[in-house]
């Protein structure tokens, strides 16, 4: 069962989204991107938000592969999404949604072609 | 109560984890390019590296089978073994084996091989003897220059330890998800702290499952109780039941002619259908009790056995077929010795656990070094007053400039090793493995004298410089060179060269960055804490980059 890079690249990214989300509903990462305080409702909804963008990434990773090879495919996903969300957030915290946002372009297109 | 538990906790993580962690750092080193075990040892055989390439084809099978058992047949005599390798996708090249007689005292006779060019009758035989990735392999679990068994056990102790510095780590981290994106550069100590967190946490269900699968591998050496009880302690009867299909049976000394192996090509496509073969053994030829096993390839299955079909070579009858129904307990086993190996794993999921491996080497080498910034922190007092440093400091330091900046470095040389030594040198292949450890040495050497922060720039850079030009080294010493192999889509040497030279850079963007960020930080403090916060940036930076780097190749 192979994949397509396209689709490994959209699988990534969009658990880089979901990492993104869920380090924006927390405060001090909030407001050190947009330089102010999430509303309550937006730390709610980045945070469902963030888990459904897993759930997503880890139900493509298993139709695309297979239970095992796509669990442990999502896992290690996991480590090098969240690697790179930790990165952007420490080096280029305001460049964050501009990414997630990037990304989500992309994937649209993989998944909707 | 409470306190006094995170407190014994807090301890052990420190201690269990300090002891060991230099041993731990080369072995999660050595694992994570073991990864790349194969492509390494193409890179590292440049006679290979053109017209050998080829694919997989069914329906070249029976052509490649048929010479290869002629070829056989004429060039060896009592022959132990032969083996006809397909070419796969790790390993792209159709190849023929033979192994001799075992010489008195010995378990196996000596191995060739021979790599077949495509579509022709052509061999390479004139391939420079080399460990290639199987130096790592080793290295991951047998050390070097000690007996194996003994390294065996010096490496299940220590992932034993590893095992309780992961647990313990969980137990003492409190804000494992208040923290879990939090890493705040050029902080001290706290930056140290955090890049241990970060390379912990985000790959933890990695670390715990192949720490533990490190240990299930060697399980029944580790405790072999229940072999030795079960079976009188008969290790080979207890494996016999275990898998069939690898027993070895033993020549009976009579002649008898041995069928064509590819006749038996329509009985192993029944069974298996269009699935690839991976190699053919045929065991004592030309023996009465001879055996013809297929091995199949089983591509991303996660399983870690070997599945095959083992026929008489007198009378080409099925004799056993793998896999034969297997316990609950047996399928466990066997699931999570695939995890650890991962020779199920395609490319992508290769070059995960690879990256996850690198955060091992982080994880280990941030906390070592954050062990050495706190204890000097500690000791600044004594130290500005003119008294040496604790010997125990000095050696944990001067342990991290070996291990932490001389790993990337002992394997660029490891590499230039490979190119550069004579092709007739005796004994090529174990000079080339001196080589990485004469490296590690001289490192230990400088840092006996200087573990200030010009020895880490000193020999990060020139571990970064070597990696950087790793692929000049290939094209001035191989066929190919870089640009050819884009063309022709060899994407494994093309990858190992990308790889190789984005992990140099780092390296050195990690030096130059070291340099700009200290400068403004020493004159800052003042004089008296300038050495220790020096120190502190140049081992917070390194490592991580180092790490990074050396786990690329």
């Amino acid at each position: 069962m192979m994949i397509s890079n396209l689709m490994v690249l959209s699988i990534l990214w969009i658990s880089y989204i979901a990492f993104g989300c869920l380090a924006l509903a927390m405060f001090s990462n909030f407001r050190s991107t947009f330089k102010k305080a999430p509303t309550p409702l937006q730390s709610r909804g980045l945070y469902w938000s963030g888990w459904s963008m897993l759930a997503l990434s880890y139900y493509l990773s298993v139709a695309k592969q297979g239970m095992l090879y796509g669990s442990i495919f999502f896992t290690g996903m996991l480590a090098v999404a969240g690697l790179l969300v930790i990165l952007t957030l420490s080096y280029r915290a305001k460049s964050l949604p501009v990414f997630m946002a990037a990304g989500s372009v992309i994937c649209l297109l993989n998944l909707v072609r | 109560m409470k306190d006094s538990f995170f407190r014994s906790m807090t301890w052990l993580h420190t201690w269990v984890g300090l002891l060991v962690c230099w041993i731990l750092l080369v072995v999660f080193f050595a694992g994570s390019m073991s990864y790349f075990r194969h492509e390494i040892s193409l890179w590292t055989k440049p006679e290979l590296h053109s017209g050998t390439f080829q694919h997989y084809q069914a329906n070249e099978l029976g052509k490649q089978l048929a010479s290869g058992q002629t070829f056989l047949n004429e060039q060896t005599h009592n022959a132990r073994d032969w083996r006809i390798y397909l070419p796969t996708e790790r390993r792209p090249y159709l190849s023929y084996g033979w192994q001799n007689q075992p010489q008195a005292g010995q378990r196996r006779g000596e191995f060739h091989e021979l790599i077949v060019k495509p579509n022709s009758e052509e061999m390479i035989s004139e391939v420079r003897e080399s460990k290639g990735g199987n130096f790592f392999y080793r290295l991951h679990f047998d050390l070097h220059y000690i007996p194996a068994q003994f390294a065996r056990w010096i490496v299940g102790f220590c992932t034993m330890f590893m095992l309780v510095a992961l647990i313990s780590g969980i137990v003492i981290h409190k804000r494992i998800f208040k923290d879990f994106f939090s890493f705040r550069p050029n902080k001290g100590s706290r930056s140290w702290l955090d890049a241990h967190n970060v390379s912990s946490v985000m790959a933890l269900p990695y670390h715990l499952m192949i720490t533990y699968t490190g240990l299930i591998t060697l399980m029944f050496m580790y405790m072999p109780w229940a072999v030795v009880t079960n079976y009188d302690g008969d290790n080979r009867t207890f494996r016999a039941e275990l898998n069939p299909s690898r027993v070895q049976t033993k020549p009976s000394g009579q002649d008898a002619k041995l069928i064509s192996v590819a006749s038996l090509l329509p009985q192993v496509k029944r069974y298996w259908g269009d699935t690839p073969i991976k190699r053919v053994v045929i065991s004592a030829p030309h023996d009465s009790n001879s055996r013809i096993s297929f091995y199949r390839n089983n591509g991303q299955l996660v399983t870690d056995k070997r599945t095959q079909m083992v026929f008489s070579g007198v009378t080409g009858e099925l004799i056993s077929m793998s896999p034969v129904e297997e316990s609950a307990t047996h399928a466990t086993y066997d699931t999570l010795m695939s995890l650890h190996t991962a020779r199920f794993a395609g490319y992508f999921l290769r070059g995960v656990f690879f990256i996850c491996g690198l955060m091992g080497c982080a994880m280990i080498a941030t906390g070592a070094l954050l062990w050495a910034v706190k204890i000097r922190q500690k000791q600044q007092k004594q130290i500005s007053k003119g008294k040496t440093a604790s010997f125990g400091l000095r050696l944990v330091e001067g342990l991290n400039l070996t291990f932490i900046a001389g790993l990337p470095l002992a394997t660029s040389v490891f590499f230039y090793a490979n190119r550069m030594l004579p092709l007739e040198l005796q004994g090529r292949a174990q000079w080339e493995a001196d080589c990485f450890f004469i490296t590690l040495g001289l490192v230990g050497l400088l840092a006996c004298f200087n573990r200030s922060l010009s020895s880490w720039r000193l020999v990060l850079s020139l571990g970064g410089l070597g990696l950087v030009f790793l692929p000049l080294l290939n094209a001035l010493t191989s066929p190919s060179n870089i640009i050819d192999n884009i063309v022709s889509g060899q994407w494994t040497l093309v990858g190992f060269d990308l790889l190789s030279c984005f992990l140099g850079l780092s390296l050195l963007l990690t030096v130059k960055k070291l340099n700009t960020s200290n400068k403004p930080k020493s004159a800052a403090i003042n004089k008296n804490t300038a050495t220790g916060s020096q120190r502190q940036h140049v081992a917070g930076e390194n490592p991580l980059t180092a790490k990074v780097k050396e786990a690329a190749q």
